[in-house]
Parts: structure tokens; sequence; C-alpha cells
């Protein structure tokens, strides 16, 4: 993502040797920091050891427009440790979108105990104020943001042309060229020296004679169709009890539809 | 008469659903009113002989605590006259139970009355006194007695019976006279009596009075009778039962009454139509049918035809005839309820044994003023009336009977005046005390010095005419005409030649002319004032309101206008590579669905920075442009092979031709056309048209991505991006067209549906339920569902549309059962709905809390999958249901309200806090400058301008993507200045865990709370020129 422009203000930050703090790995920490200007609300961005990295932090509740530098350099106020690397996870926006939304970011450093002090000190500096770290402080909006992507929506005719020549004329190249290769496939030896071999025209079919059409093919001992009719007293008693069946499930099919809509009647909606 | 298709066989469902649907018989309840009816029984007949009194002694009875039910008539009483004056209680000889021991009849002793005692209200006095005393000696033993409205419709205080304890008492006298003595046109009550001298004449006919008289001397010969028919005919007594409710949920049971369904039930009964052995579906469709060919012309027995019976003379004094031994049971029937019960049944028979019909014709209920497109509120005060008195007097016993004698009257007149403009019309007492028909044996029945009324019309295309047009000059009817209307009617020439009278209300076609001509009516024929009556409509009588009106009938036919001419032009264009085979427009604004906020028409751009050789204007970064709409096309072309086989190189292939159309759009047209590289904008009549090309070839492809997909064994493919690509291409380009097409096609032939759906628009906007809350297709199929629906008598206007859709939001059991909209072109089958809902039952825990299905969508989650969210849903039936409050407040409220204003007021209260727009950034409001298009003859060349850029549409969906775990918003899309925020409580504290951390601070080790004012903070930095400011309200 694109930071804001960044402006280091030096701070002496004063270290408590003395202090003595137990941390719960899974504890969270926050710390207390501002926008500024006339945005002077409490805020808290939350750190807590990254349990799945070593030398790592994680840090949360970062409004996105605040940038990834500005945490950095709040974090070398009281803990100045140099950063192997830092990245934003995620945002909590709906779209996934890193440019809006509160992100989550990870920190790695050198020295493990850049992190026991991170954690330690961090509740008690502060509150920092967003706006000293940044030269120009100028925050995004709705407006510029759609206003600016309205403009973007409307390149002139001849960009519009060149882009679908440009990328026409590269799509033709590339399925020439893919014609190209499977059409060597079949005329040149691979590596291992085959080569694919196509399939040929086929003869003509020959022509089947069907049973109708020659008499007595079969000869005389075809067998005769079996006839679907309830010969026996078995069968006509099945076929009464099938229908029978069908018929109770039917009803019982009736009875719980007709339950369904009535219970539906009595419902509610609050 | 003939029917729609096949008729309908039986099926089992709709048999049980009919004997579910029949009330259960309660035998303790039995048995207890046989024990209570016994015992009435047994006091009555072990009771003493009365004292003797004057039967004018109406005040006998006070020092008994009992009131007599025609004390407030002693002077009509005391202008009576009978050979025998003197009445005396004697223990009666018979007394008949009813076999459930609902009823009991007692015979009033003959001896109590003289000859001649059926004249005026001899006989009224008298039963009066037998009932009083029977209510005396019953006082001290039951629990509950009380007097009750008598008469065969049960409306009748003159003639009051007693109910003890749920046990009705009805009195009669079978040898009072013969029953030809009351022939309608026989004068059997002196007109002189009741207003002492105001009449002269002393034999004027009395049939409505006859009536009542014969059903005191026929009563319990008739229940006899009917109980005999009836006994054996399980079947039609379900079927009366079904009949019942279906004229109570269409307010039409105090015209229908139970005497009269029964009537016409034994009656089909007696004529063998109706057996014992038929099935209910069956007997069902047999009593529908009878109804509905039920002439008003004719004169009808229950029983066999009556020799007695003068049939000229019922015909000529009662609009319907319903008669048995003498008595018309319909005699308070009018043509105009016949016509609307004709119309109710008529559209409800082809349904009957489709079992998902059953509820919409005999269960569901809709408020009365949902049956109508237009509704009005009478109020009439007795003394009003005084100068009519001579017309209504006649045939009335108290004021209650002048007031009814003045409905009748002013429902004729309403039907002589402005027929051809309604399909029927009802009257319906909406009086404070329309339901009191019972009341304490110390107290006096109301009455009745003042009563309102609810007139409703359902209209025709004739509704606004401005002209009534007459007879032919120099006809009889002619003469007719000129006397109802007196000075107001001239002659007029038609292009015809035809020269009739005419009266001239406006010069065009207004809501105000249905209103001029009620007013007249009132006025000229009445002498009421003008105050007693006022119409309740939704829309105003307000020149703006129809101002409104009228500009968004004429912004629809502006842009439908336009898009006929483009799809011609497209059509035709020339030296293209492809030819442009078909246009489809996809755009509510076609079909006026789309409020045209500000309006449909291009904004004009002040500034013209932008070069010359540019065909649009594009926004300044940070500023808010004027608001343009876009109408939305979809265009295809003819086949051709050479496409390819990627979806990108379509898609530069497209754009591509976008720039060809446009210049052969420039070259050949005049018009203004702006490519893009997925669309194209053009300028037609002064409305901007985006045009997209549908290519089917990105199906194919995509549909064999997906089988490749298939074939290589992966699981899941529906949540794969293939899957995903696929199926969203399917909804944009095929479902949503379809769709549109279908809709299209149902607001042509519903006049009213976009005026509907705009309304209902602005509505859920008032209620701040604008947006991604409910899609907008959602928002149409919803209004499809409430004016198609089947079982009722469809709408014709937007009132009667919002009112049924807000009952259907209300009503509906989502949870339970989906919504199936039906476009009425080709519905579901019934075996295809059982499926339906089977299959939704069956789906139930996965399916979105709203389900719409239709025809292109039967799972019905395609636009609900995300949203309304179920607490939403709920938010939206509450708000519906009191709107729907609101509605009623408005047809019967004393004071009229402007509904309009009232329906689509903000309330700011429910939400946490509020943000405060910009007025500028309020882009989609009612615009006070109209618009207008641009003139044909201008030499400058309009330039599109900014267009679908709405910067409160793109805050609420930014602040939905960053604070959908929090929070949720609600915006007026439609000129609202606010935006509510609403918290979800489960987020106001939270476990502290780094996957909860967004938007919380730390105020314990281990809980986490809700850092409002940072969200509020946010909101105002993302809302910069948008936002003014955010209010915090208190916790």
């Amino acid at each position: 993502m694109d930071c804001c422009k960044k402006k280091r203000v030096k701070k002496v930050a004063k270290r408590k040797s003395e202090k003595v703090i137990h941390l719960d790995p899974d504890a969270l920490r926050y710390l207390r920091f501002r926008i500024g200007g006339k945005y002077m609300a409490e805020r808290h961005m939350f750190l807590k050891k990254d349990p799945s990295k070593e030398n790592s932090i994680i840090v949360s509740n970062i409004p996105a427009f605040v940038g990834e530098g500005v945490v950095l350099a709040i974090i070398d106020q009281f803990a100045s440790f140099e950063v192997e690397e830092s990245f934003v996870q995620r945002s909590n926006t709906a779209d996934n979108s890193l440019s809006q939304g509160q992100l989550t970011m990870s920190i790695t450093f050198d020295k493990p105990e850049a992190v026991i002090q991170t954690l330690a000190l961090c509740q008690d500096v502060g509150p920092f104020t967003i706006t000293d770290f940044l030269e120009d402080p100028e925050f995004p909006s709705v407006l510029k943001d759609s206003t600016t992507l309205y403009r973007k929506l409307f390149p002139s005719e001849e960009q519009i042309q060149e882009m679908a020549d440009t990328y026409v004329e590269r799509y033709d190249t590339e399925q020439t060229e893919a014609r190209k290769e499977a059409k060597r496939k079949y005329s040149e030896p691979d590596e291992d020296g085959w080569i694919t071999v196509t399939k040929a025209k086929k003869a003509a079919k020959s022509v089947k004679l069907k049973k109708e059409d020659v008499p007595l093919i079969g000869g005389l001992n075809n067998k005769k169709k079996k006839v679907d009719l309830a010969y026996y007293t078995f069968q006509i008693k099945k076929n009464r009890q099938e229908k029978a069946q069908e018929l109770l499930k039917k009803f019982e099919e009736d009875r719980k539809r007709i339950t369904q809509l009535k219970q539906a009647r009595n419902f509610k909606p609050i | 008469m003939e029917t729609d298709g096949d008729v309908l066989p039986m099926s089992n469902a709709f048999k049980l659903l009919c004997e579910d649907t029949a009330p259960k018989s309660n035998k303790k309840l039995i048995e207890k009113q046989r024990q209570i009816a016994q015992k009435i029984k047994n006091v009555l007949e072990t009771s003493k002989n009365g004292p003797k009194i004057q039967y004018k002694n109406l005040d006998f009875w006070t020092e008994f605590d009992v009131k007599h039910p025609l004390h407030h008539l002693q002077k009509a009483v005391d202008a009576t006259s009978s050979s025998i004056p003197e009445f005396q209680w004697t223990p009666p000889k018979s007394i008949v139970i009813t076999e459930k021991g609902q009823q009991i009849f007692i015979e009033i002793p003959p001896k109590a009355l003289g000859n001649r005692d059926f004249l005026n209200l001899t006989y009224a006095a008298k039963r009066g006194h037998f009932a009083c005393h029977v209510a005396r000696l019953l006082s001290g033993k039951f629990e509950k007695v009380e007097f009750t409205a008598g008469g065969a419709h049960r409306d009748d205080p003159i003639f009051a019976d007693i109910l003890v304890d749920g046990v009705r008492i009805g009195f009669y006298c079978p040898e009072l006279a013969k029953t030809k003595r009351f022939a309608p046109n026989i004068g059997n009550l002196r007109p002189a009596t009741i207003f002492e001298d105001l009449f002269k004449e002393t034999e004027i006919a009395t049939p409505k009075f006859n009536q009542r008289m014969l059903w005191s001397i026929l009563e319990l010969e008739i229940a006899q009778e009917m109980e005999k028919e009836l006994k054996a005919q399980k079947t039609a007594r379900l079927a009366i039962f079904l009949l019942g409710n279906f004229f109570e949920n269409r307010h039409l049971q105090h015209a229908i009454t139970p005497i009269i369904l029964t009537a016409r039930v034994v009656r089909l009964v007696k004529n063998g139509k109706i057996t014992e052995n038929q099935e209910i579906l069956t007997v069902l469709r047999v009593i529908f049918e009878d109804f509905i060919t039920w002439s008003a012309d004719d004169v009808e027995f229950v029983d066999s035809v009556e020799d007695d019976v003068d049939v000229e003379e019922y015909s000529q004094l009662f609009d319907v005839n319903l008669v048995w031994k003498n008595l018309n049971l319909a005699s308070n029937l009018t043509k105009n309820y016949m016509e609307r019960m004709k119309k109710e049944l008529t559209i409800c028979y082809p349904l009957l044994g489709q079992v998902y019909a059953f509820d919409p014709i005999f269960i569901e209920k809709l408020p009365v003023f949902a049956h109508y497109d237009h509704v009005a509120r009478l109020h009439i005060n007795i003394s009003q009336l005084a100068e009519h008195l001579v017309e209504f007097g006649i045939d009335s016993i108290d004021n209650r009977d002048v007031i009814h004698k003045f409905v009748l009257s002013f429902e004729h007149k309403i039907e002589q005046t402005m027929s051809e403009r309604y399909d029927f019309v009802g009257i319906h007492d909406i009086s404070s005390n329309a339901e009191k028909s019972t009341w304490s044996l110390s107290e006096y029945p109301e009455k009745y010095r003042q009563k309102t009324y609810l007139i409703g019309f359902r209209s025709t295309s004739g509704w606004k005419n401005p002209l009534t047009v007459g007879p032919p000059a120099q006809t009889n009817d002619a003469k007719e005409f000129r006397e109802l209307w007196k000075e107001t009617s001239e002659l007029r020439k038609f292009a015809d030649t035809r020269i009739c009278e005419c009266v001239v209300w406006s010069e065009k076609p207004s809501e105000k002319v249905p209103r001029a001509v009620l007013q007249f009516v009132l006025q000229k024929m009445f002498s009421l004032p003008a105050t007693c009556f006022s119409w309740r409509a939704l829309t105003s009588s307000s020149t703006s309101a129809e101002a409104d009106q009228q500009h968004e009938k004429k912004s629809q036919e502006a842009v439908f206008k336009a898009y006929t001419d483009l799809s011609t032009v497209l059509r035709g264009l020339k030296g293209l590579p492809l030819m442009i085979t078909n246009v489809h427009g996809i755009s509510g604004y076609l079909r006026g669905s789309e409020p045209a906020y500000p309006s449909v028409f291009a904004a004009t751009s002040s500034t013209n920075k932008s070069s010359e050789d540019q065909h649009y204007v594009l926004p300044e970064i940070g500023k808010i442009p004027l608001f343009t709409p876009t109408v939305t096309v979809h265009i295809k072309l003819e086949y051709s092979g050479k496409w390819g086989n990627d979806v990108e190189a379509i898609r530069r292939l497209t754009s591509s031709f976008y720039v060809k159309i446009a210049e052969r759009l420039r070259e050949q047209h005049k018009l203004t056309a702006v490519p893009t590289i997925d669309q194209l904008f053009i300028l037609k009549s002064g409305i901007v048209f985006k045009i997209v090309v549908v290519n089917d070839r990105i199906l194919t492809i995509l549909e064999e991505d997906v089988q490749k997909l298939k074939d290589s064994g992966a699981s899941r493919i529906e949540s794969s991006i293939q899957g995903m690509r696929l199926s969203m291409w399917k909804k944009k380009f095929i479902s949503e067209p379809l769709l549109q097409l279908s809709l299209q096609s149902f607001s042509t032939s519903h006049k009213f549906f976009g005026s509907t759906v705009q309304l209902f628009k602005k509505w859920l906007g008032s209620k701040f339920l604008s947006g991604h809350h409910l899609n907008d297709h959602i928002i149409e199929l919803l209004v499809v569902a409430a004016i198609g629906k089947k079982g009722q008598v469809p709408p014709q206007s937007t009132w009667s549309s919002f009112c049924r859709l807000l009952s259907l939001i209300s009503t509906h059991p989502w949870s339970a059962r989906p919504l199936i909209v039906d476009f009425g072109t080709k519905g579901f089958s019934e075996d295809e709905r059982s499926k339906l809902e089977e299959k939704f039952i069956k789906m139930r825990p996965i399916l979105p809390p709203m389900v719409v299905i239709y025809e292109e969508d039967h799972l019905g989650s395609k636009f609900t999958r995300e949203n309304p969210q179920g607490i939403v849903l709920n938010r939206l039936v509450a708000v519906a249901r009191e709107a729907l409050k609101m509605m009623e407040k408005q047809a019967f409220g004393e004071k009229s309200i402007e509904m309009e204003t009232s329906l689509l007021t903000e309330n700011l209260s429910p939400y946490d806090a509020i943000i405060n727009l910009e007025p500028c950034a309020v882009v989609r409001k009612k615009a006070l400058m109209e618009r207008k298009p641009p003139a044909e003859t201008s030499k400058f060349r309009q330039k599109i301008p900014v267009v679908e850029l709405d910067p409160v549409d793109e805050l609420v969906y930014q602040l939905n993507n960053s604070f959908q775990q929090v929070a949720m918003f609600f915006y007026n899309k439609y000129g609202g200045h606010h935006i509510g925020v609403m918290f979800k409580p489960q987020e106001d504290e939270v476990p502290a865990k780094i996957s909860r951390c967004s938007l919380h601070k730390s105020v314990s080790d281990s809980t986490l709370r809700l850092n409002r004012d940072e969200i509020l903070e946010n909101i105002q930095i993302l809302g910069q020129g948008i936002v003014s400011d955010v209010q915090l309200k208190k916790q």
C-alpha cells in the first residue's frame, strides 16, 4: 500500500529499567493514540505476541489512513529496535480492502528483547498524535475517492482503441504461437523421440443389417415378448396393495402440507 | 357460467383444508347452553300472571331496573290505539328450543293482541313489554341478561331480543295477521304517528316496516324449516360457514347476512342442486354460481313460487328480492352491494379447489379501505336532514331509520350521477357505536343522532373524466337529465354530430372531477354542508400534489419515448462490423418505478472547463456535481464466431465496438455519445442512456471453465472463482433482464404499478430502509405480489395497491412460508407450488429471512441472500403495521391529515447516532426548479454530464464496508438529510481478544468496550465534504 509521507520527530523515551513485568504470553496490550487536529478521541491500538512466529508481534485496530510507516515510527519512540520485516495482514472491511477500515499488521524484530520491551512499555507511553508523524496530514475521503474514480472511467477514445488493439494483437500472437506449437507436436519428435499420432480418416462403415429387414435371420426360436399382465392372484393382490400404499402416502403428504399451512397461518412475524 | 380452463377436481388436500377450518363443536358448551335454555323454559313456564298495565305505559319497568326498548319512542306509542289497551303477562304456551340450545322462540299469546295491532307500533310496544317481563323474571337467576338487536339481520333494536349467557330469546306471534296483509305496497305505519303532524297522508306504502313485522310472524317457522333442511346437509353447513368467512373478510357481512346466505343455500337444497353426497368443492361451486348468477332484476323465491305474491310490486319497491312466504329476506340489499359481491365471487370462483388459494379466499382479511381505490368519510347528523324529513320519514321509526333512508337515497344519487366512473361503491358504517348491538337491561339502545360512514369506490378508467355525458337532446331522457343536474347541464356537440346534454366539470381529466360531482350531490340535492364530507384517499387535493403526479408521468413518458427513438436509431445503424439485433431496456425509469429525483433529464453543467473536443464533463475532485440518472439498456449483436476464447479479449473488442458506435451516432444522428471500456453513454432527448453489450459468447466460455473444473474432480464448484463468476454473470445478464421484462410487462398492464413502487420506495426511504437493505428488484416484486394476489378483486389505484402492500408485508409469515410472486401470465401450478413450499421447508435453516420466489428464481434467495437481515425484516414489518394504522386513522378519523406527508415523515429517535449530511451532498431530492430537456434547435451540442454519482450512496456503502462488524446504517435515498447509526448490542463489550478488538478500547485486562468516539471520528474523516457533523445520543 502507499504509505503516507513520513516525518520523524525524535523523542527521548524515559526507560524505566527497574520495572519488572511478568507478561502473559496471550495477554492483549494496548497503545493509546489519537489522530490530531480536530480529531482528538482517544483510541487504542492493540499489541500481542505472535505465537506462530518468533520475535514477532501483531498490531491491530490501525486505521487504514494512518499507514504502516507511522505505526513503525510510533513503536520506535519507546522501543528503538531494528525491524526485520513488517506487513499488513488483513482488514476488517467486508471486501477485504487494505485501503479501508481497520488494519492488522505483523512486525518482526531482529532481537527477542524487542518484543518484550514493546509489550511492556506500550501501555505506559503516549498518547501519541498521528499528525505529529506526518508532514502533510491529508486523509482520504469518500467524496475524493469517488470523484477520482469517476474520472478514471472515461479514457479517451484513442486510448480505448489503443488498449483494445494492443490486447487483441497480443492475444492473436499467443493464439498463433499456441497453434504452431500444437502443429509442431505432430511433425517433430519430442525429447524422447516420439511423434504424436492422430486419427486418420476412417474407412466407410460397413452396412449393418437389421433383424427386421431380413426375415428369419434369428431363426424360428424367438422368445415371446413378456406380456405385462397380472395373471396370478398374488400379482393382483400386490398391485392392489401398491395402489393403496400410494394413496395412503399421498394422503399423508396432503395432511402434512395442510398442517404446515395452518401453522404458518398462526405464525406472527413479530 | 363458463370457467377458465378445466375445472379443477377435488383433492384431498383441499378437503382437509375445508374441514380443518370448520368450527370445532364444543360439546360442553352445547350442553351448557341446553341446560341454560331448559332452565329458562322452566322459569317462564312456572311463572305467574303479571299485573295488568296499559301497553302505552313504557315507564312501568323502570322501577324494576329495566328499560323498555321503545322508551325513546313514547310519543309514537301514545299515538297508537288498540282494541285491547291493557297488557298482562301470562305464561307462554309455546316455547321452542333449537336443537343445539342456542336460541329459544317464545310465542306471544294471541289474547294479548287486538285485531289491528299490526298497525303502527302497537305490536312492537306490546312485544317490548313481553320482553321486559321475561328479562325481569330472568335477571335474578342468570349471570348475564341483556337486550340485543333482533330482526332477520340481527340489526333491529326496535324488535329487540334477549341474550342470556349466549342463548338468544326471540318473540314471535304467528297469528298476528295474515302474511298477505304485509305486502310491500300496503301502508301499515302512519308517518304521523312517528313525526306528529308532519304528514297528512294516511296510506303510504311501508315496505321496510312490513318486512320487519313479517319476520316477527314467520321467525320460528323459517328457522325451523331451515334447520330441518340443513340437518342432514353437513357439507352445506360447512360451505355456509366458509362463505360466511368469505363475506366477513371482505366486509360484506352487513349486506349478505347469515339469513340471506342460509336462505340461498336452502333454496339450492330444495331445488336438488345440493345433495348430501356431494363433495365440499362441488357444493361451494354450486353456491358460488348461484350468487354470481343472482340477478337483481328477478324476484326469486326460496321455496316454490308463491302465487299470492305480486312480483311487479316487489320488484318496484326493493332493489333485490328473495321472497319466502311473502317476506323479502334481501330487502336490505342494494344493487351496489350485489355488484361488489358478484365481483368478489367471480374473481374467486376459478380458484376454488386450489390449495394455496384457500387462505386468500376464505381466511385472510384486508382492511376495509384497502378494497377501494378512493375512500371518503361522510358524517351525518340527524339535524342536517330536517329539510328532507318528508322524504326520509316515510317508513321510518326512529333516527336510525331516517339516516339509513338517507344513505340509500345518497347511494342512489351516486349511481345516477357517476355510475360510469366506478365498478362498485361500498358504504360502510364506521360509527363509534356501530358494534353495539347489545345493551344492558337498564339502559336504552343508542339513539343514533349521528352516523359516520366510509364510502369507497373501485374506480374505472373513466374516474377522472371531465365530462358527464348525458342522453341526446330533445328526448325524455334529456329532460330527466336536466332535472337531475338543473342549471349545470348544457348542450354540447360532439365529433360524431351528436348533440347531448353534458355537464362540464373541468377542462382536462383530474382527480377533482369526481370530488366536484359528489359535492354537487351533497350540497345541491341534499342541502348538506361541505364539511360533512371529506376525501381520505392517499393523494391530497392540493395543486402541488397533482403537479407532482403529472411531473412523474411526463418523466416516464419522456424516457419511454427517448428509449423508443434510440432503439430505432441503434437498430438502423450502418457501417458497423456487426449489426445490433436486440435492444432491451432494463431500467426502472422505463416503467416509472424509480422516482424522478431530482429529474430524469440530464443536468446542465455551468462550468465549462473541459476542452471542446471532449463530449463529457468530469467532476472536480472533492466537489459534488449535480445528479443525473442513466437509463440502462442492454443490446445484442448479430452472431459471430470470431470472438475467440478469452473473456478479456472479448471485453476489449467490445470496448472498441463502443467507440465505433459512438462515431456512427455522432456522424449520422448528431447525438452526443461517449464510449468507455465497459459501457457507452448516449444523450438522447435530454436523457442519458447507458448502453451495455451482452455477449452470449462470454456465457459459453464461463460455462466451459466450470465444466473443466467439474471434470477435474473439484468439489464445491459454486464457491470457486469460476463458479462465482458464472453465477454473477448469469444473475446480471440473464436473470435480471428476464425479471425486468416481466416487470415491464406487468407495469404496462397495471398503469398504477409505477406510482405504487415509487411511493413504496419513498416510504422505505422515510423509514431509513433505503439502499442495500432491500434490493430494488425485491421492492418491485413485493408490489407485484400485492397487486396480483389471487382471491382479491385487483386494485386500480395507488392507494389500494399500497394498502395491500403494507398488509402483505405485515401479515405474511416470512419465517414459515416463502412469498411466491405470480405475474399472472403463466403462474405456478398447484403441484409446482407444493414442491416449492416443500423445498422451502427443507432448506429453511440456510435460507435468508426473506424468501421471494418467482419464475426465474425457484429458490427465492437470489436478491435476498445478504439483505434484508432478520432484524431489518422485523423492523420493516413493524413500520408497515404502523403505516397501516396511520392509514386506518386517515380513513376513519374525524380529522383528515395530509396522508402523503404523514406517511413520509422521518423519525430519528430509534438511532444511537445521527450523521447530518451537507445539503449539497443530498443530490437525489425533489427539485425545486424542474429541469427541462434542451431545445431541439439548440446550436450547441450538449455534453454528457456526471452521471450516477450519489455521494450519499457511496458514503453509505463505505460505511457498511468499514463498520459492518459493529454498526448498521440506515438512510433515506430520496432526499434524506441524515444517516441513522445503530450500534450492534453484542459488540458493546467483548472479551479481550486480538480478533475482536477492532474499533474497541481496553477497559480492563479481560474486557474491551466499543469505542464510539473512534467510530464517529472515522465517519467524519470518511465523510469529509459530505458529512457536516455527527451527533452521538446519550446512552
